[in-house]
């Protein structure tokens, strides 16, 4: 995927973390069940939004290195 | 030797090694401005992550999330969210700002937004808020490290004793290196309070109750309050979802715009480090997870302490551990404590020079830097001395500081991405959204939904700032392309 795309999945996903840690979202998401890896529920949502944060981030950066490869702009370093 | 003496001497062994690290640090950088205060700009991936991670995670981080998880349950998840939250925005803010600070000679964070907006009267505003909002800031931490030194030393070495003797080593390193020492100590340390966090978190749940799972299957039974969201409040009463939800919102806008935090994006070494940083925050973040693994461990633990701040120690104490093991968890109190406490004195120091001082009395780069240091001992021994006063609501004076801290993010925004901003209008809306901020700082009763203050400030302050700019006159062209376009 190109690097302008990314950078909007990007934006979309932190957008969607914040609505989704805070009131309504987190108050329907409010049970410690199931336990994830022994947490409660509640409490492994925003952890999964952290590891998924970690990995939108590592992919944006992928197609932004691409980018700058492909069109030659560097000017980074 | 008995198991209290051995715990002090891992402690002064601990503290011998950072001074040790500190005064290394800075036999490389430059003696100027630049080399104290940005690191010559020449910061890479490893202290960067480190400097991060250990300055945002401090003794709230340590002390105070396991006391929240403790005393008021799932409350205490709102500290996970904000982190990555506030950190990545910085994957694209951080290379405009450490190319702005290249151009035009940056070192702080007031000096950008008064760069774009020209106004002597805005940076001393900037600098006396910022020193007022770091006060209280380094006391907590001071109090953290004699708290946690107090504990595990049975007392021998008191509160006083324990915070002076950390901190007169964080004045020697920050005094002789400036932020290389805060970089490379500050290293040091996150990986202490990493390993520590992630072997107590999931050693004492074990220990205890046999596994992470069974833990929180009997807090389930017994105290079932504690795992339903928001959460309690410091008094056990429920806490409120408007409450909840706006920590996480403030907290994240006060990461991404705290002044000491910021000034790092000059420190790096160029553009993919800082994009680097921020990648890698969140497996920082995550040692949260063990450090509230510890709190929800003393929840169904027979005795409790006097205070809930104290239910780390108070647990590593009663758990039966080896001594090593105490020792080292006290040194991972102390680091969260020092990293965050030695960027803050160096940033404090900073600031005021250059943007309370610099702009009115214009000073040599070597009277900067002198100035500089008589600085970080005033605002050290400043810190100190509030830190001695028993039941000064200091946490209080940081949740205010951080509503107006909340209000830099209108601003700095406007100064990287609005074209059509002006002085008055981030003037008036600094000023606005401070004085809301610290209205309802001081009329709880009155806040909306239980709203945190920097929101509703945030509330205020934006409208203020889009009116004013909009009805005034344009800044100059070519000044405002040299901020938009870098």
């Amino acid at each position: 995927m190109r690097f302008h795309t990314w950078r909007r999945i990007t934006w979309a996903y932190h957008l969607t973390f914040a609505i989704a840690v805070i009131w309504p979202i987190q108050s329907l998401v409010n049970t410690p069940k199931p336990f994830v890896l022994g947490l409660p529920f509640q409490m492994a949502w925003p952890a999964a939004w952290i590891v998924g944060s970690l990995l939108v981030l590592w992919r944006l950066d992928a197609a932004r290195t691409r980018h700058i490869g492909a069109t030659s702009a560097g000017g980074d370093e | 030797m008995d198991k209290s003496s051995l715990i002090t001497v891992i402690i002064f062994a601990y503290l011998a090694v950072t001074l040790g690290v500190g005064l290394m640090a800075g036999r490389r950088a430059s003696r100027s401005v630049q080399g104290y205060v940005a690191g010559d700009r020449d910061f890479g991936l490893l202290v960067m992550y480190f400097i991060t991670g250990a300055t945002v995670f401090s003794a709230f981080a340590f002390l105070g999330g396991p006391g929240w998880a403790y005393s008021r349950g799932a409350a205490a998840f709102y500290i996970l969210t904000y982190g990555v939250l506030g950190m990545a925005p910085w994957y694209a803010m951080g290379p405009k700002v450490a190319a702005l600070g290249r151009r035009f000679g940056f070192v702080t964070q007031a000096q950008l937004l008064v760069g774009r907006f020209p106004s002597r009267g805005l940076s001393a505003m900037l600098a006396v808020l910022t020193l007022a909002a770091f006060v209280p800031y380094v006391t907590i931490q001071m109090r953290g490290a004699g708290i946690v030194i107090e504990a595990v030393t049975d007392g021998r070495i008191p509160l006083a004793a324990g915070a002076a003797v950390a901190y007169a080593i964080v004045l020697v390193y920050v005094l002789s290196s400036g932020v290389s020492a805060v970089g490379w100590t500050n290293t040091f340390q996150g990986v202490v309070m990493l390993v520590i966090a992630w072997a107590l978190g999931i050693y004492l749940p074990y220990h205890l109750y046999g596994g992470v799972g069974p833990m929180f299957e009997q807090i389930m039974a017994e105290r079932p309050e504690l795992l339903s969201l928001p959460g309690l409040t410091g008094s056990g009463e429920p806490w409120s979802w408007g409450g909840y939800s706006t920590a996480i919102l403030a907290s994240a806008i006060g990461v991404t715009m705290w002044p000491h935090l910021f000034m790092k994006a000059y420190t790096a070494r160029n553009d993919k480090i800082i994009r680097r940083t921020v990648i890698l925050f969140p497996t920082f973040q995550l040692f949260l997870i063990p450090v509230f693994l510890i709190g929800f461990a003393g929840v169904l633990f027979p005795e409790s302490p006097d205070q809930a701040d104290f239910i780390l120690p108070f647990l590593v104490l009663r758990s039966e551990l080896p001594a090593l093991v105490v020792g080292l968890f006290c040194a991972g109190a102390l680091s969260a404590s020092m990293s965050t406490g030695d960027a803050l004195l160096h940033g404090a120091a900073s600031v005021v020079v250059e943007d309370g001082v610099q702009p009115f009395w214009k000073l040599s780069d070597k009277g900067q830097r002198l100035l500089m240091r008589i600085l970080v001992v005033l605002v050290g021994a400043l810190a100190y001395l509030f830190a001695l006063v028993e039941g000064f609501s200091l946490v209080d004076l940081l949740l205010a500081s951080y509503g107006i801290i909340c209000q830099y993010m209108p601003a700095m925004l406007a100064a990287l991405y609005w074209r059509r901003a002006t002085t008055a209008g981030v003037v008036s809306g600094l000023l606005v959204g401070s004085a809301v901020s610290v209205f309802f700082f001081l009329m709880p009763e009155l806040k909306p939904l239980g709203m945190h203050e920097g929101i509703l400030g945030l509330i205020a302050h934006i409208p203020v700032l889009l009116v004013v700019s909009l009805r005034g006159t344009p800044q100059d062209g070519e000044h405002v392309e040299g901020y938009l376009h870098v």
